[in-house]
């Protein structure tokens, strides 16, 4: 059944990032008591005591008794509608199955894209890793010659109105500081 | 008129480039032949900002060639002075920056460079540091002030950030001042807030800082910390007139220009000059009546003695250390 | 400076130049930003954030207004030519929009939609300024420990009305105050979490973050809706006169929507989205006709359409005043008056008082440019309806890195980018709320520096934060605040059992 299988995997994704709060904020709690003075220690350590007793209130929420539950647990709004950063349009008919391609789920194809951007970013520059980054997603998505041409062109533009009006240094990169 | 209208007049000029070229042209292998970078390590729009804005277009005139400003903000200047040492000692990158405030960042938390190291182009004017109270409190001069602090009426002083720390600290060294608890704040405003709705009774301002919290009716100046007096509050009287020891090497923090150490004196000499034009035109003199920024120009080595005198007398009087700590907690 | 005489001096600063250019381009592009559905206030002033750095302030952040006004007029393209709201701030346009598109009233749904925009927004502005000298006098009370409450009022506000439960809004929060601690600590020369690399030495860049929130995550949950906005043809004849027209003649209605806007704009935590709903309802209350809502009714339109721009004017002042943002959109335009070194409150309406008011003039004429572009551009309007998503991600990935990267050409902001696009992503997907977040870290060193002073000014007494009736009411609001949901659920479920 897709649909449970999509649940499995939302419930994991949420543990995941609940875990993740519950390991960032005791860590950031444990390093306060290494700093030398109080008052640096304070605010950090307020801030990570409340992640750590939400993300612990989370994670343990089916075990809590039922009142303790509802609070914890409940969406809360004294709005209905969605809050306002939530712009991006609603689909029509929302589906069941993420869009793949190449079998690979896309949301998860383009944050490697973007990683494979940032990286090479870092080490030629990104001036140049710019148009390698636009090429691979439309070749990656199967994009017309069309739809590639109006990206690679308008990202160019980009970064160069980049390059020579904020006079930024985008063609820094590691591998060619070695080369000059 | 503010600030930030005269930020946006200083943004809008253009000649700069067009002087850049006429350089090359008729100075073959003189100095300048190339864009001079200044940078400036707060953020766009503060006072230094506005005053190096302000002064790149007659400067560029001036000396021939184009003048760029770079904002290289962050760890109380540290990053952006760091950024000026480590730079080619050519003349070709200078800094904008008080010697006080940064000598005393620097005392606190050491960075990796000397900030002694810096060679000084020029001094290009001068704002006092003054003492402002509630005038709630009706503070009628210092020794009523350190009376009250006898008292415990008063506990905590205001200033900016730990820079004024040291002030206070040489109240408590020098004029027996027991106050208890310095209070930092992170700007002129926020100062002026806190001792117009009576946070803290008294505190360690910049005159050109408390010019507007003071003619409002919201600060008293109490006393001026420098022997010269302020321009801003001519009226006011300093420390030194009310039979108090004179503190003139914090007294008031001092505009300057620096170049990386090493840099040749033959070309410190030409930004020196520039400056100096710049500074004593009748353009810039009217900007800085109207603008109350007070701009009086005093060559490399007034820079460099103000810069030697901080770092000399200030861990003299007061413990270092002590002054961390009392930052810390 | 009297009131009087900084209003004149905004006056000329709004209308100089090229500060009006940077105006009429903030205002265009914010149409085309809200037009284009899976774009919006957010991303679009995210994305523009860091280019505003050689504008200088005040037309940085004109420009960025610009953007975020335009966008509540571009939010009801989309949303009535396609159904698909442009903003979530133009929902409550689509009940009513498209039903008039549908019966080839397109064009008289969008020339009533702008018209009723700029009018609400010219008298929300005005009420505005006429409103600021008051403000002053109520920013004045305000001393170190309020400051720090305000932001945690601000803090629980965000988490109710954001959708999920108030204890992921209260981690979510929490998580950028904690995030907002890297770095050399304020009061203190302690580094802290930087683990030796200098890079980390001044923080996080909070305009990285913004732009992996509001950028990369918003593209990450575009790509996994692929393909899904529908494109159908429009009926788009009739000229753009009836729509002035037929707002006109609901002149009750649309000062009293523009108002709503504005106070709900007003209370922190309250935005656009929250606005429209409400003027929406209210419109069917009072209409003699409400069962003619949702099937085409041009109140519907106009109630929801000066509603979301009315809320612009009002969202100005928690953010500007205090430091508080009421959305998603006021916390970039936010972190660009901090990018600035413009503090928010006494400071913008007493010394600053000169650019507050250039920015509210500036609002003014955007209004007038939402007009003239409203009206004389609807026929084109389509067309950027129909852009493809597929082009826009890898554009808005490029203007993300290269923005973030020119920050601080601090590679550790290009990371940021990534690492809280992914976070972002995963928050969205389990209902943490995005905007206190965001928040969070961007009042995080104001929320902190109020803190430790208030402390150390009450020499370490706790009590410093209800020892004023400013400070005491902050307090109760915020228990109200994060109490209130819980409250009024008990009720609902004791009157069910009841009845």
């Amino acid at each position: 059944m897709p649909d449970t299988l999509a649940t499995a995997r939302e419930l994991d994704t949420e543990r995941a990032l609940l875990l993740f709060f519950l390991v960032l904020g005791s860590a950031l709690f444990a390093l306060t008591f290494t700093f030398e003075y109080s008052t640096a220690a304070l605010f950090p350590r307020l801030t990570a005591g409340a992640i750590i007793i939400g993300s612990v209130l989370l994670l343990a929420e089916s075990w809590l008794p039922a009142p303790l539950q509802r609070v914890v647990a409940e969406p809360v709004s004294i709005a209905d509608p969605d809050d306002e950063f939530d712009s991006a349009a609603e689909p029509a008919a929302a589906t069941d199955e993420l869009p793949t391609t190449r079998g690979v789920p896309d949301a998860v194809a383009t944050f490697g894209l973007l990683l494979g951007y940032l990286l090479t970013s870092y080490l030629i520059g990104i001036l140049w890793a710019t148009p390698v980054f636009t090429l691979a997603y439309s070749w990656w998505f199967g994009q017309s010659r069309r739809t590639t041409a109006i990206i690679f062109t308008t990202a160019m533009v980009i970064v160069f109105a980049f390059y020579f009006l904020v006079d930024a240094p985008l063609e820094d990169g590691l591998l060619l500081e070695w080369i000059w | 008129m503010d600030r930030r209208t005269y930020l946006q007049l200083a943004g809008v000029g253009g000649a700069a480039s067009l002087a850049g070229c006429l350089g090359e042209l008729t100075g073959g292998g003189d100095f300048p032949d190339g864009t001079i970078t200044c940078i400036v390590p707060f953020d766009e729009g503060g006072g230094s900002d506005v005053i190096v804005r302000q002064m790149a277009d007659p400067l560029s005139e001036n000396l021939d060639t184009n003048i760029e400003v770079t904002n290289v903000p962050g760890a109380g200047a540290m990053r952006g002075i760091g950024q000026l040492t480590s730079e080619d000692a050519d003349g070709y990158t200078i800094g904008k920056f008080n010697p006080l405030t940064t000598s005393i960042q620097a005392m606190i938390e050491p960075p990796d460079f000397e900030m002694t190291d810096l060679e000084g182009v020029a001094t290009i004017g001068y704002n006092a540091v003054v003492v402002v109270a509630d005038p709630e409190e009706e503070v009628e001069g210092m020794d009523d002030l350190i009376g009250r602090y006898e008292d415990e009426e008063f506990e905590t002083i205001g200033g900016l950030g730990v820079h004024y720390l040291v002030h206070a600290s040489f109240f408590r060294e020098l004029y027996d001042m027991p106050w208890d608890r310095y209070i930092q704040y992170s700007g002129a405003g926020p100062i002026n807030e806190a001792i117009a709705s009576g946070e803290v009774p008294a505190a360690v301002t910049s005159d050109a800082g408390a010019a507007s919290a003071v003619e409002s009716g919201d600060a008293d100046v109490v006393a001026v910390l420098t022997s010269q007096g302020s321009e801003v509050f001519p009226d006011a009287e300093t420390v030194v007139d009310q039979g108090y020891e004179e503190i003139d090497f914090v007294g008031q923090v001092t505009r300057s220009v620096w170049a990386p150490h090493e840099t040749p004196d033959d070309r410190i000499e030409v930004l020196s000059e520039g400056l100096q034009e710049t500074i004593e035109s009748d353009e810039m003199q009217a900007w800085a009546d109207e603008s109350g920024n007070p701009l009086e120009y005093n060559g490399p080595d007034h820079a460099n003695e103000t810069l030697e005198e901080i770092w000399s007398d200030v861990p003299e009087l007061v413990d270092v250390d002590d002054l961390r700590d009392e930052a810390g907690d | 400076m009297s009131a009087l005489n900084a209003l004149i001096d905004g006056i000329g600063i709004a209308l100089s130049w090229p500060t009006l250019l940077w105006l009429v381009l903030g205002v265009t592009l914010g149409i085309i930003i809200g037009a284009i559905p899976g774009l919006g206030p957010n991303l679009g002033m995210a994305v523009v954030l860091p280019l505003t750095l050689p504008l200088g302030g005040t037309n940085g952040i004109i420009l960025l207004v610009g953007i975020y006004s335009g966008s509540m007029y571009g939010g009801s393209v989309a949303a009535i030519l396609l159904n698909v709201p442009g903003t979530a701030a133009a929902a409550a346009t689509t009940f009513d929009g498209y039903p008039l598109s549908r019966q080839g009233k397109a064009m008289l749904a969008l020339s009533a939609s702008a018209f009723s925009s700029a009018t609400a927004g010219f008298m929300t502005i005005v009420a505005l300024i006429l409103i600021s000298p008051i403000l002053i006098t109520v920013v004045l009370l305000f001393g170190s420990p309020e400051y720090f409450l305000i932001a945690i009022l601000g803090l629980s506000m965000i988490t109710i009305v954001a959708q999920g439960s108030i204890v992921k809004g209260l981690v979510a929060g929490a998580f950028g105050l904690l995030i907002s601690t890297i770095g050399v600590a304020q009061q203190s020369p302690e580094v802290r979490y930087a683990f030796g690399y200098v890079e980390l030495y001044d923080g996080l860049d909070f305009v990285a973050a913004i732009l992996g929130i509001f950028a990369v995550a918003e593209m990450l949950k575009l790509a996994t809706e692929r393909g899904s906005i529908a494109k159908q043809s429009i009926d788009a004849s009739g000229t753009p006169t009836e729509g002035v027209r037929a707002a006109l003649g609901r002149r009750v209605l649309l000062v009293k929507s523009a108002f709503i806007g504005m106070f709900i704009g007003s209370i922190p935590g309250a935005g656009a989205a929250v606005s429209n709903f409400v003027a929406y309802s209210e419109a069917i209350r009072s209409s003699k006709n409400p069962d003619g809502f949702g099937s085409g009714d041009l109140d519907g339109v106009i109630a929801a359409e000066s509603s979301n721009n009315g809320t612009v004017g009002g969202s100005l002042i928690p953010a500007l005043s205090f430091g508080i943002p009421g959305s998603g959109a006021t916390a970039v335009l936010l972190g660009g008056l901090l990018m600035h070194g413009l503090n928010p409150g006494p400071e913008l309406f007493t010394t600053e008082l000169s650019f507050t008011y250039a920015v509210f003039v500036s609002l003014f004429i955007g209004n007038i440019i939402i007009l003239v572009v409203g009206l004389s551009l609807i026929t084109r309007m389509e067309y950027l309806t129909r852009v493809d998503t597929q082009v826009l991600i890898p554009i808005v990935f490029v203007l993300a890195v290269s923005g973030a990267y020119i920050l601080r050409t601090n590679w550790i902001d290009v990371l940021t980018v990534a690492l809280f696009g992914i976070i972002g992503y995963y928050m969205f997907a389990h209902n943490y709320s995005i905007v206190a977040f965001i928040l969070g870290m961007v009042l995080g060193d104001i929320a902190e520096e109020n803190f430790l002073r208030s402390l150390e000014i009450a020499d370490g007494s706790f009590l410093i934060f209800v020892g004023s009736w400013p400070s005491r009411m902050l307090v109760a609001l915020t228990l109200l605040v994060l109490a209130g949901p819980f409250l009024k659920s008990a009720l609902e479920r004791s009157d069910e059992s009841a009845g």
